[in-house]
C-alpha cells in the first residue's frame, strides 16, 4: 500500500526554480557550499555545514533546503518555521515554507504563510507565486468541506443514537407496566 | 388446537428475511468500501448499526405483535424492508458522499472513517434493518396463532428458520451475489424477494393488497433509477476497470500528465492511496514511491549472476517491474510473487503487464502469503513483504514473530528482507512494533528508512548477517552502481532518514498477541496531531 507522494508534478519544476534561485542568490558561503554538497549527493556533510552556520536566518535556510532536498518535508518545515521566528518577512523562507505545507496538507499553515510571502512583494513579482496562494486556500477550503462533514456525521450519529434509545425506553416502558 | 394451516409458507418467508438481513449486512461493507475502506471499524460500525436496528426493530415487532392484524403487519414488514433495500444502491453515493467530501487523504481521514461510516450506516441500512426485526416477533405470534401451543415452540420454530435463511444469505452473498452479480443486482434481487414475500404474506393474511401492490410498484422503481457509483475519480484520472472480488473492490485508474502514463491499482478506494503502480517503462518510478527501494538489497549483496526474488503482496507486479530495470546488468532476475485476490492478477495481466517473461515468473495466485510460505521450500536472496488489507492495515498474521521467523529460513544466509510499512517518522507505532519484532526474528539490529517524499519507510534485515548502514561498511557503492541507485542512496544517508532498531525486548508482536489494529488507528492519530502541531493547533 503506498501513500500518495508528497510530490507535486504539477509544481514540482516551478518548486525547483525557486530552490535553485534561493540557493544562487544566497550570498552567504555556507548556504552556497551546502547546495553543492547536496547536488554532489552527499547530504550528510551538508547538513553539518549547514548546521554549523552562526546566523541563525542562513542556518535555518540551509538547513531547510538539504532536508527538502532530501525528501523529509516534516523536518525541513521546522527548520523553515524556526528561521522565520527570526526573520519573519524573509521572502525565501516563507515561499519554502508555503510549498512545503501545501505538500504536507497544512492549509491554514499554508494560507498565513503564502498570504504574507504575497504581501512582500511587488505587484509584478507576486503573479509568479500567486499559484501558491491558490493551492493554499483550496487547500484550507478542503480542509473546511471535511470539518463540516465530519460535524454533520457527528450529529446524525448522535440523532441516530437517540432516536434509537427513546424508541427502547418508551418501548421498554410499555413492557415494564 | 388450531390446524397447522400455511406454517410452512410463514416458515419460508422467515427464512426469506433472514437472508435478506444477511445481505444487507455483508454487502453493507461492500457499498461502503469505496468512501471508508473496510477496516475493522467499518465492519464493526456497520455490524452495530444493524443490530441496534435490528433491536429496535424487535421491540416494535413485540409491540405490534399483539394487534389482531399481525398477519398483514409481518406482510407490511417485510415490503418495507424490500423497498429500502432495493433502492439503497441508488442512495449510496450521495448519503456518503455527504459524509466524506471529495478529495479527503487518508491521513486526515481518521476521524471521517469513524464517524463518516457510523452516520452512513445509519441513514442507508438502519431502516431496512428496523424493518426486519420486526418480522421475527411478528412471525412467532402468526405461527403460534396457527399452530397453537406453548410460544416458544413457536419462538424456535421462527429462530430454525430465520438462522437457516441467514445461513443461506450469507454464503450467497458473498460468495455468488456480490461477486458474480455486482452490488446493484444484489441488492435489488434481495429487495424483490422481500417485497414479493411481503406480497405473499399480505395475500395470505388478507391484508389490503391495493397499497401493498403500490408499494411494489414504487420498488420495482429502483431497476430503473441510476444503480451503484463509485466516488467520483479526480480530475485528469481515467478508470479503466473496476470489479468486485470476493475481497473487495479492485479498480485500475490511468493517469496523463503530458506524455507521461502512470496507471494505479487501487482496492476500497475513497481515499488518495494505491495498491500498486506501472509506467510503461520498467525500472525506477518516479521520487516518491518507496518500491524503488526494493533494489538496493542487490546493489549492497554486489550480486552479479542470479537474484531469487519473492515478493509477499504482489499487487499488480509493480516491485518486479521496478527491480527489472534497475538491476546491475549481468543479474538475472528469477522471481516469485503471492497475491491473494485473483481478481488483481486478472486486472494486472490486462492493464499492467504482470505476465512480462513467464519463464521467469512464478505467480502464487489465490494464496495467503503464510500459506504459500509453509508450501514453498525454496530460499530467496530477497523476500520483500509488502501485504496489506482493508486499503491500509497490515494484516496481523503478517507481522507476527513467528511470520518473520519462517521469512528468516526462507532466505539464502545473508539474504534481505524488505518491508514496506506506512508512517512518516520512525515514532511510528506501527514502524516501531514492525522493526523491533523482525529483528527479534532474526537477532539482528534492523535498518529502518524512511522514502523521501513520502509517508512510508522501508525495514531491512539480513539472515544471519548485519544490515548496512550509511558511513558504515559495504554502504558506499561508490562507482559500482550508477548515478540512478546512487540518487536513491545519498538522501537517506541524512540522519533523520535512517536508524537502526534494536529486537524487542518483550513487546514483540506474536500470533497470540499483536494488536497491529490499534497500533495503526495511533499510526494515524499520531501523523495528525504532529500536523496539527506544526500549524500551531491551527
Amino acid at each position: 500500500m503506498s501513500w500518495p507522494r508528497l510530490v507535486r508534478s504539477a509544481t514540482s519544476a516551478t518548486v525547483l526554480l525557486l530552490c535553485l534561485s534561493g540557493a544562487a542568490r544566497a550570498q552567504n558561503s555556507e548556504m552556497r557550499s551546502a547546495y553543492q554538497l547536496v547536488t554532489d549527493g552527499n547530504y550528510a556533510l551538508a547538513m553539518s555545514v549547514a548546521r554549523s552556520e552562526r546566523d541563525a536566518v542562513t542556518r535555518a535556510q540551509a538547513e531547510l533546503y538539504v532536508l527538502h532536498h532530501a525528501g523529509l518535508l516534516l523536518e525541513a518545515l521546522r527548520a523553515g518555521l524556526v528561521g522565520l521566528e527570526e526573520a519573519p518577512q524573509d521572502p525565501w523562507l516563507l515561499d519554502r515554507c508555503t510549498d512545503i505545507a501545501i505538500s504536507l496538507g497544512l492549509g491554514e499553515l499554508a494560507v498565513d504563510l503564502s498570504q504574507r510571502g504575497q504581501n512582500l512583494k511587488a505587484e509584478d513579482e507576486r503573479s509568479k507565486t500567486s499559484w501558491m496562494l491558490d493551492e493554499a486556500l483550496e487547500l484550507r477550503a478542503q480542509t473546511d468541506r471535511e470539518e463540516a462533514a465530519l460535524l454533520r456525521s457527528k450529529l446524525v450519529t448522535g440523532a441516530g443514537f437517540l432516536l434509537a434509545l427513546m424508541a427502547m425506553l418508551l418501548r421498554l416502558r410499555g413492557i415494564a407496566s | 388446537m388450531a390446524k397447522p394451516r400455511g406454517t410452512l409458507g410463514l416458515l419460508l418467508v422467515v427464512a426469506g428475511a433472514g437472508a435478506g438481513t444477511m445481505t444487507v449486512e455483508l454487502a453493507a461493507v461492500r457499498v461502503l468500501a469505496p468512501w471508508f475502506g473496510t477496516s475493522s471499524t467499518v465492519w464493526t460500525n456497520v455490524i452495530g448499526v444493524v443490530l441496534l436496528a435490528l433491536a429496535i426493530g424487535y421491540l416494535l415487532g413485540s409491540r405490534w405483535a399483539a394487534r389482531p392484524n399481525a398477519g398483514s403487519l409481518l406482510g407490511w414488514a417485510l415490503l418495507i424492508a424490500g423497498l429500502t433495500v432495493a433502492w439503497l444502491p441508488s442512495i449510496a453515493n450521495p448519503v456518503a458522499s455527504f459524509f466524506v467530501p471529495q478529495g479527503v487523504t487518508l491521513d486526515r481521514a481518521a476521524n471521517l472513517l469513524v464517524w463518516g461510516s457510523l452516520a452512513t450506516s445509519f441513514v442507508l441500512f438502519s431502516p431496512a434493518a428496523v424493518a426486519l426485526g420486526c418480522v421475527g416477533p411478528l412471525a412467532v405470534e402468526c405461527v403460534q396463532h396457527k399452530q397453537g401451543g406453548h410460544a416458544g415452540v413457536a419462538g424456535g420454530t421462527v429462530l430454525f428458520a430465520s438462522t437457516l435463511g441467514s445461513l443461506a444469505g450469507t454464503f450467497g452473498t458473498t460468495h455468488f451475489l456480490v461477486p458474480t452479480l455486482g452490488i446493484t443486482v444484489c441488492f435489488y434481487l434481495s429487495g424483490l424477494s422481500l417485497g414479493l414475500l411481503g406480497l405473499l404474506t399480505l395475500r395470505m393474511e388478507r391484508g389490503r393488497a391495493v397499497p401493498g401492490l403500490l408499494t411494489m410498484g414504487i420498488l420495482l422503481g429502483s431497476w430503473a433509477a441510476p444503480g451503484y457509483r463509485s466516488p467520483e475519480l479526480s480530475t485528469g484520472t481515467v478508470m479503466l476497470e473496476q470489479e468486485q472480488s470476493p475481497y473487495q473492490v479492485v479498480r485500475v485508474v490511468e493517469r496523463r500528465a503530458g506524455e507521461t502514463v502512470t496507471r494505479q491499482l487501487q482496492v476500497n478506494e475513497g481515499f488518495d492511496s494505491f495498491q500498486s503502480v506501472w509506467q510503461p517503462n520498467v525500472g525506477l518510478l518516479p521520487t516518491g514511491h518507496y518500491y524503488n527501494y526494493f533494489c538496493l538489497p542487490a546493489w549492497w549483496s554486489r550480486a552479479s549472476d542470479e537474484w531469487d526474488l519473492l515478493v509477499l503482496g504482489l499487487g499488480a507486479g509493480t516491485t518486479w517491474r521496478v527491480l527489472e530495470g534497475c538491476l546491475p546488468e549481468s543479474v538475472s532476475l528469477r522471481t516469485e510473487g503471492v497475491e491473494i485476490d485473483k481478481t488483481v492478477i486478472k486486472l494486472a495481466r490486462k492493464w499492467m503487464n504482470l505476465d512480462g517473461n513467464p519463464k521467469d515468473r512464478i505467480i502464487w495466485r489465490g494464496w495467503d502469503a503464510r500459506a504459500a510460505l509453509r508450501q514453498s521450500a525454496r530460499q530467496f536472496d530477497q523476500i520483500v513483504l509488502d501485504a496489506y488489507a482493508n486499503q491500509m492495515e497490515i494484516p496481523a498474521h503478517l507481522c507476527s514473530l513467528e511470520f518473520f521467523s519462517a521469512l528468516r529460513d526462507h532466505l539464502i544466509p545473508g539474504g534481505w528482507l524488505s518491508i514496506n510499512v506506512g508512517g512518516f517518522n520512525f515514532e511510528d507505532p506501527v514502524v516501531q512494533a514492525v522493526a523491533s519484532t523482525a529483528a527479534k526474528a532474526f537477532e539482528r539490529d534492523a535498518l529502518v528508512v524512511r522514502v523521501p517524499f513520502s509517508r512510508n519507510c522501508i525495514v531491512y534485515l539480513r539472515r544471519d548477517a548485519d544490515v548496512l548502514f550509511p558511513a558504515g561498511a559495504g554502504w558506499d557503492l561508490g562507482s559500482e552502481a550508477p548515478e540512478m541507485i546512487l540518487g536513491l542512496l545519498h538522501p537517506i544517508e541524512l540522519e533523520p532518514a535512517w536508524t537502526l532498531i534494536s529486537p524487542a525486548d518483550e513487546e514483540a508482536l506474536t500470533d497470540d498477541r499483536n494488536p497491529m489494529e490499534l497500533l495503526q488507528r495511533d499510526s494515524i492519530r499520531l501523523a495528525g496531531s504532529e500536523l496539527h502541531a506544526l500549524q500551531g493547533g491551527r
